[in-house]
C-alpha cells in the first residue's frame, strides 16, 4: 500500500524546536514526514527540493522562522520564501502539482501549528498521490 | 553507530534491534550497538571505549534531542580522540518515538533519520576553533545616564573605555531633570558624582562634541573613527569665570532649558558640565573676537579645527537615549504656538531652581504665577495617529510634576488627563496614590480634545472629556504640561554602519527580548537605555550594568573562540559574481582579487550563501551541498 | 586521411553556419580530414556512409526528437572512434528541450493538426516522435561543443583539437567541454571595479529601463543567466547590451545552471526591501517572471532536474 514520502526541512531555531516542543508534549502526528534539521531555511536549495521528488519524495515541506524579525540569521527565510515561491512557479508550469512544495512559518512555541501542518500537509499529498516513477 | 533506548522512551516505540540492524547495512558503518541510556556514565564509556577499540573516525548518536545531549557526547568523543566535528547526533524520541504510536512506521522513520546522519557524516571535516584576539577596549555611544553607568562598570572592571557623546557635556537627559521619581531624589545630586568619577577615572576618557563617524571590523577588533567637533576653549584652561559669556553678543535658543530662555554662542550647558569648561557653538557665534580679550587664561581659540580619531576597541555599547516625540505633530494641542504649553523636559527645566525661572512657578509667556496647572498622559503614545506604543515612564513622572507642583503651590490645583496609570515599579503605586490623595491632585480618566488661549484672560483652555463622570470638561489653566512620547535619539546613519537592527520606531531590537536583552544581532555590539525602548532611570542603570557585563564577558577574556562552521570559498570555482557578498546578512563575505573569502569573525553559518551560489563556488562546512543531496538520497532511499 | 561526418539532428541550420563561418581554418582542416557527409557543404549522400567502417570525427548537431535520428545517431556514433556533440543542441538539448515537457504524443499530434507537414505526408510519410533528447543521453562523446550556435570561441579551440588529433592521434582529455571553466561573470566588462554589493531593483524588461550601457544588468533589475553560464564567448551579447541567455550552458556539464541560477536571482531578488515588501509583495513583483521554464531553462531543459521529474512521472526510465 502506496504511504506518502514527506521531506521536511525544518530550521533548527524554530521549527525543529516547535518539532521538538512537540515530542515533549507527546503530541501525534503522521509518520510520513522525515525531518532534516538545517541550521536555517535560507540553507535549503531549490536543488535539494527537486533531488527530494526525484528520489521518490512525494511532497517536500520546510518549517522556519515567522517574517519579518524571527530568523536567527535575519532573513534567510525571506531567501527561502522568495526560492520557493519560484519554484512552485515552475513547478505549476511543468504540470506538477505546486501544493506538493509547502513553506510554513512556526516559531518554537507553535508545536500545535506544527502537529497541524504536518498532519494537513500529509493529507495533501495523500490525496494528491504519488508524485510518480519507480518509488510509486 | 549508537542507537539509544532512553529506557522505554525510544525502545517503547522504537524497534531498536532492527534499526542496529539496517545501520549495518549503511555506508560506512562498522558498529552499530544500541544501548539502555547512553547518556549515563556506563553510555559514555561505552562509546569511548569502542571509538578506541575499533580506531573508529566519525560517530552518530540516535537518542534524544541535541539541546540536550550533544555537548554530552561530544566531550565523550574528543575525549575519546576524535574530532568533535566526526560527531553527529539526531533525535529519534521528540521527533520520533514521542510522536508516533505505530511501532512499524516510527521504526522506519528512525532508520531514515539515522541514513541521513550517516551521510552527512560522511561529508564532515574537522576544523579547530575560531580564535580572534580581542582588544580590551570598550566604546561607548551615548553619554548619558545609561552611557555613564556602562562606563563606569566596565572601567571598574580594569577595561579602558571610549565614551563618546555629541553635547558639550555628558548627562544626558537626566541632568535636565529636577527630582527623581519616586524617591524625588534630586537628579542633579545623584548623577554629578557619576559624572564626577567618569572624568577622574584613568580608564575612561570622554570625547565631547563627538560621534562615531564610522565603524568597520567585527567583534573584538572594530575600527572606529570619531569626530570631534571644535569646543573653541582648551578645557584644561577654561577657569569657568563666565567673563566670556557676559560679553557675548550673541544670543540663542537655550537648548538645555528647551527653548524656555537663551543662551550665548559661547556657554556652559550647567554649571555641573563634564568636562567642566564652556564651549563655543561655532554655528552661531559671529567670531567679534571680544570674548578673547576677556579670557583671563587665553583658553578661547576660535580657530580650533575638528579633530579625526581612529583606534580599535572590541566592544561597542550603544547608549544614544532618547527624544521626546515632536509635541507639534500633536496638533490640537498647539505646542509650539502658545508658549504656555509645554512638555515635561520643559517643565523639568521650570521646577529646576537652576532653571529659566529659578524653580519659581511661573509660565513662560508672560511669568504670570502658575495656580492651575494641567498635565496630559499620552500625548502622542498609545496612539495609531502617532506613537502605538506605551512611552512607559510618563504616568511616573506626571504624578512627580504633580505633586512637586502641589508642594510648591499647596493652594494650587492640578488636574491630570489620563487613559490609565502605569505605576508597576517599586513604590511607584504608592507614590502615584500620594499624588492623588495627600497632595490632592485630581486625576481625570479621558483625552483632551482641544487647547487655546483666550486672548482676554489669558487662560490656557483645555477642553476635554471626563470618562467617568461621563461629561465633557473645560479647565481654564495658567499652563498645560505635554507628556509626549519617548522616541529613539539614534541616528539612521549610526545604526547602518553598526549593521543593528532596528525596529520601527527606530528602537535598536535585542537578539531575544525575553532572554538575551542587551545584545544586538551584531556580536559585539550591545544596547543600553532608552535607546532599546522607553524606560526610566533605574531600568537603564541596569541594563548598562548588564551591556558592560555582557562586553566584559568577551574583552576580559583576551579572545573568542568560535564555532568553525562557517561557509567558505573555493576560490577556484568562484567567478565573483558578488551575489553572495549581496545577500549575507551579516556582510561576512568579501571580494578580494575578484574572488569572494569569507570573514571568520562575522560569519554564523546560516547557509544562504551556499544555496545561492550559481556554480556551488561557496560552501558551508559540514552541510555542503554534496552532503545535502546525500542526505536526501539516504533519507527517501535508505529502505 | 582521417574521415569527418557532420550529421544533422534536429537543427535548425544556426551549427551549419557556425562551423562554415569558421571560413579558411576550416581549410586547414583538409590537409587531414575528408569531410564525408555535410550537406551544408558538399553532395554526399547519407546512404554512402553505411560503405564506411569506421568515421574517425563524427560531428553531431541537433537534438534527437525522432525514431529516424535516433536511430541513426546510434548506428553512425557505433562506428566513430571521435564523437562531437556540437551545440548546445547537441549537448543539453537546447531549446526544442521544450518538447520534454510534452509526450511523444503530444508531439505527433501538433504535428498532424498545427504544422505544414502533414500536408506533405503522403508524399514523405509523419515522422515517428520519440521523446526528445540530446545526443549526449545516446551515447558519451568525446568532444563536446556547447553554444547556440557555438562561437568564435569555441570553434578556435576546436579546430585547434582536430589537428592536433590527426597529428598525433591522440585526444588531450576524456569528454572535453570546450570553452573556459569559469562563469561569465568572471571577465565580465560590466562588472564593476569596486566590488560592490548588487541591489536588485526589481525585475524589469529591457525596454522597461535606460540602459545604462556599463553597468551590471542585474544591477539594473534586467535578469541575466551570466553568473551560471559557463565562458564559452567573449561576452558578444553582454558587450552589446543584452544579457545573457544562457546559451552556453552550465559551467559544469552536469549542473542543472537553471536552477541554480532560479536560486540565485530569487535570493538576490530585492534583498533591501524584503521586510518592507513582506511575502505579498515579493510575490507580486517575483510574478513578473512569466514563463520560468523558458527563462531559466531555455537552452537545457532535458537535462534539469525539472525534465527528469517529469520523466520519471511519466512513467519512462530516466535518461541520465
Amino acid at each position: 500500500m502506496w504511504r506518502p514520502r514527506i521531506v521536511a526541512f525544518f530550521c533548527k531555531w524554530c521549527a525543529g524546536a516547535a518539532a521538538e516542543a512537540a515530542g515533549v508534549s507527546r503530541m501525534h502526528y503522521d509518520p510520513s514526514v522525515i525531518p532534516i534539521i538545517v541550521p536555517c531555511t535560507g540553507r535549503v536549495s531549490p536543488e535539494m527540493v527537486m533531488h527530494a521528488f526525484l528520489n521518490g519524495a512525494d511532497g517536500v515541506l520546510i518549517g522556519g522562522c515567522h517574517t519579518p524579525n524571527d530568523c536567527h540569521y535575519i532573513a534567510g527565510n525571506f531567501k527561502a520564501f522568495k526560492r520557493i515561491y519560484m519554484l512552485r512557479k515552475l513547478l505549476q508550469q511543468a504540470g506538477i502539482e505546486p501544493e506538493r512544495l509547502r513553506i510554513e512559518w512556526i516559531s518554537a512555541t507553535e508545536a500545535v501549528k506544527l502537529v497541524r501542518v504536518v498532519n494537513e500537509f500529509s493529507e495533501t499529498i495523500r490525496r494528491l498521490g504519488p508524485l510518480g516513477g519507480k518509488h510509486a | 553507530m549508537f542507537v539509544c533506548h532512553c529506557g522505554v522512551n525510544i525502545a517503547g516505540t522504537v524497534n531498536v534491534k532492527r534499526v542496529v540492524e539496517e545501520a549495518l547495512k549503511m555506508p560506512g558503518v562498522v558498529h552499530a550497538e544500541d544501548y539502555v541510556y547512553l547518556c549515563s556514565q556506563p553510555g559514555q564509556e561505552l562509546i569511548a571505549r569502542v571509538i578506541r577499540e575499533k580506531a573508529l573516525d566519525g560517530v552518530v548518536v540516535a537518542a534524544c534531542s541535541p539541546s540536550l545531549h550533544y555537548e554530552t557526547f561530544a566531550k565523550v568523543v574528543e575525549g575519546a580522540g576524535l574530532s568533535r566535528y566526526r560527531y553527529e547526533m539526531v533525535s529519534i524520541r521528540e521527533l520520533d518515538s514521542w510522536v508516533h504510536i505505530d511501532k512499524e512506521a516510527a521504526t522506519d522513520k528512525a532508520i531514515r533519520i539515522i541514513a541521513a546522519a550517516v551521510a552527512k557524516l560522511a561529508g564532515d571535516r574537522h576544523y579547530d576553533m575560531i580564535k580572534m584576539n580581542v582588544v580590551k577596549k570598550l566604546l561607548v555611544i551615548g553619554g548619558g545616564i545609561a552611557g555613564i553607568t556602562a562606563a563606569l562598570t566596565a572601567a571598574r572592571m580594569g577595561i579602558p573605555v571610549m565614551l563618546v557623546e555629541k553635547s558639550p557635556t555628558i548627562g544626558g537627559k537626566m541632568a535636565m531633570l529636577s527630582e527623581t521619581f519616586p524617591t524625588l531624589d534630586c537628579a542633579q545630586c545623584i548623577l554629578t558624582p557619576l559624572m564626577a568619577e567618569v572624568a577622574r577615572h584613568p580608564l575612561i576618557k570622554i570625547y565631547t562634541l563627538a560621534e562615531v563617524e564610522d565603524v568597520t571590523g567585527s567583534v573584538g577588533n572594530f575600527r572606529v573613527r570619531i569626530r570631534v567637533r571644535p569646543r573653541g576653549v582648551k578645557v584644561e584652561d577654561c577657569r569657568l569665570c563666565g567673563f566670556c559669556e557676559r560679553v557675548c553678543p550673541v544670543q540663542v535658543p537655550n537648548e538645555f532649558n528647551r527653548g524656555l530662555n537663551k543662551r550665548k554662542a559661547i556657554y556652559i550647558p550647567f554649571p555641573q558640565a563634564i568636562p567642566s569648561a564652556y564651549a563655543v557653538d561655532f554655528e552661531h557665534c559671529t567670531k567679534c573676537g571680544l570674548c578673547l580679550k576677556v579670557c583671563p587664561t587665553k583658553a578661547i581659540d576660535l580657530e580650533m579645527r575638528s579633530e579625526v580619531i581612529e583606534d580599535v576597541v572590541g566592544a561597542i555599547v550603544i547608549a544614544t537615549g532618547y527624544d521626546l516625540y515632536p509635541g507639534s505633530k500633536v496638533s490640537e494641542y498647539r505646542y509650539g504656538i502658545q508658549n504656555d504649553v509645554i512638555d515635561s523636559l520643559q517643565f523639568e527645566r521650570i521646577l529646576s531652581v537652576q532653571g529659566p525661572t529659578r524653580g519659581e512657578m511661573r509660565r513662560p509667556s508672560d511669568g504670570r504665577p502658575i495656580k492651575r496647572i494641567v498635565f496630559i498622559q499620552c500625548v502622542g503614545s498609545r496612539d495609531v495617529n502617532h506613537l502605538p506604543y506605551c512611552s512607559k515612564v510618563c504616568c511616573m513622572y506626571t504624578a512627580k510634576h504633580a505633586l512637586l507642583f502641589k508642594e510648591r503651590v499647596p493652594d494650587g490645583e492640578a488636574y491630570v488627563f489620563y487613559i490609565d496609570v502605569r505605576a508597576s515599579g517599586k513604590g511607584f503605586e504608592e507614590f502615584v496614590k500620594r499624588a492623588q490623595e495627600e497632595a490632592g491632585v485630581q486625576y481625570i480618566k479621558g483625552r483632551v480634545s482641544r487647547i487655546y488661549k483666550d486672548r482676554v484672560t489669558g487662560d490656557v483652555v483645555v477642553e476635554g472629556f471626563d470618562l467617568l463622570l461621563n461629561r465633557e470638561i473645560v479647565i481654564k489653566a495658567d499652563l498645560v504640561v505635554l507628556a509626549l512620547g519617548m522616541v529613539p535619539a539614534i541616528d539612521r546613519g549610526l545604526v547602518e554602519k553598526l549593521k543593528i537592527a532596528v525596529d520601527q520606531y527606530m528602537f535598536v531590537s535585542e537578539v531575544h527580548p525575553k532572554l538575551r536583552p542587551v545584545e544586538t544581532a551584531v556580536p559585539g555590539v550591545f544596547v543600553a537605555g532608552a535607546a532599546q525602548g522607553p524606560k526610566d532611570i533605574p531600568e537603564s542603570i541596569a541594563q548598562s550594568m548588564a551591556a558592560a557585563a555582557k562586553a566584559a564577558e568577551l574583552l576580559l577574556r583576551g579572545y573568542i573562540e568560535k564555532e568553525p562552521i562557517i561557509a567558505e570559498v573555493d576560490r577556484d570555482r568562484c567567478n565573483g559574481c558578488r551575489i553572495c557578498i549581496s545577500i549575507c546578512p551579516y556582510d561576512a563575505i568579501e571580494l578580494s582579487e575578484g574572488r569572494a573569502v569569507v570573514n571568520e569573525a562575522k560569519c554564523e553559518g546560516c547557509g544562504a550563501c551556499t544555496a545561492a551560489c550559481p556554480v556551488g563556488a561557496i560552501q558551508l562546512r559540514n552541510y555542503r551541498n554534496e552532503q545535502a543531496l546525500k542526505m536526501i538520497e539516504a533519507v527517501l532511499t535508505v529502505r | 586521411m582521417l574521415k569527418l561526418a557532420v550529421i544533422p539532428g534536429a537543427i535548425c541550420g544556426g551549427c551549419d553556419v557556425a562551423l562554415a563561418s569558421v571560413g579558411e581554418d576550416l581549410l586547414k582542416l583538409l590537409k587531414y580530414y575528408e569531410i564525408v557527409y555535410w550537406p551544408t557543404v558538399i553532395d554526399r549522400r547519407m546512404s554512402e556512409l553505411e560503405d564506411i567502417d569506421i568515421i574517425d570525427v563524427l560531428i553531431y548537431m541537433g537534438g534527437i526528437s525522432t525514431k529516424h535520428e535516433l536511430e541513426n545517431a546510434k548506428k553512425l556514433s557505433a562506428k566513430s572512434r571521435i564523437k562531437v556533440a556540437f551545440g548546445t543542441c547537441s549537448v543539453y538539448g537546447g531549446i526544442p528541450g521544450f518538447n520534454t515537457l510534452y509526450s511523444p504524443l503530444e508531439v505527433e499530434n501538433f504535428i498532424k493538426r498545427q504544422s505544414t507537414m502533414h500536408l506533405q505526408q503522403d508524399r514523405f510519410g509523419l515522422p515517428e516522435v520519440v521523446e526528445y533528447m540530446a545526443y549526449t543521453d545516446v551515447i558519451e562523446p568525446e568532444i563536446l561543443i556547447p553554444g547556440c550556435p557555438p562561437t568564435e570561441k569555441v570553434l578556435d579551440q576546436f579546430v585547434k583539437i582536430l589537428i592536433d588529433y590527426a597529428q598525433s592521434r591522440r585526444l588531450q582529455g576524456r569528454h572535453i567541454l570546450l570553452g573556459d571553466p569559469e562563469s561569465l561573470c568572471r571577465s565580465c566588462p560590466r562588472k564593476p571595479k569596486d566590488m560592490s554589493k548588487i541591489v536588485m531593483p526589481g525585475i524589469k524588461r529591457l525596454y522597461e529601463v535606460k540602459l545604462d550601457e556599463t553597468k551590471c544588468f542585474l544591477e539594473q533589475g534586467v535578469l541575466c543567466m551570466g553568473p551560471a553560464t559557463r565562458a564559452i564567448c567573449n561576452h558578444s551579447c553582454i558587450a552589446n547590451n543584452f544579457p545573457c541567455y544562457g546559451c552556453g550552458g552550465p559551467v559544469e556539464i552536469n549542473s542543472d545552471s537553471g536552477l541554480a541560477m532560479l536560486s540565485a536571482l530569487s535570493s538576490l531578488f530585492m534583498v533591501d526591501k524584503e521586510k518592507s515588501l513582506m511575502e505579498t509583495g515579493l510575490a507580486r513583483e517575483l510574478d513578473k517572471v512569466a514563463d520560468p521554464i523558458g527563462y531559466f531553462f531555455k537552452y537545457t531543459l532535458p537535462k534539469s532536474y525539472l525534465s527528469r521529474i517529469i520523466k520519471m512521472r511519466k512513467g519512462e526510465k530516466s535518461a541520465r
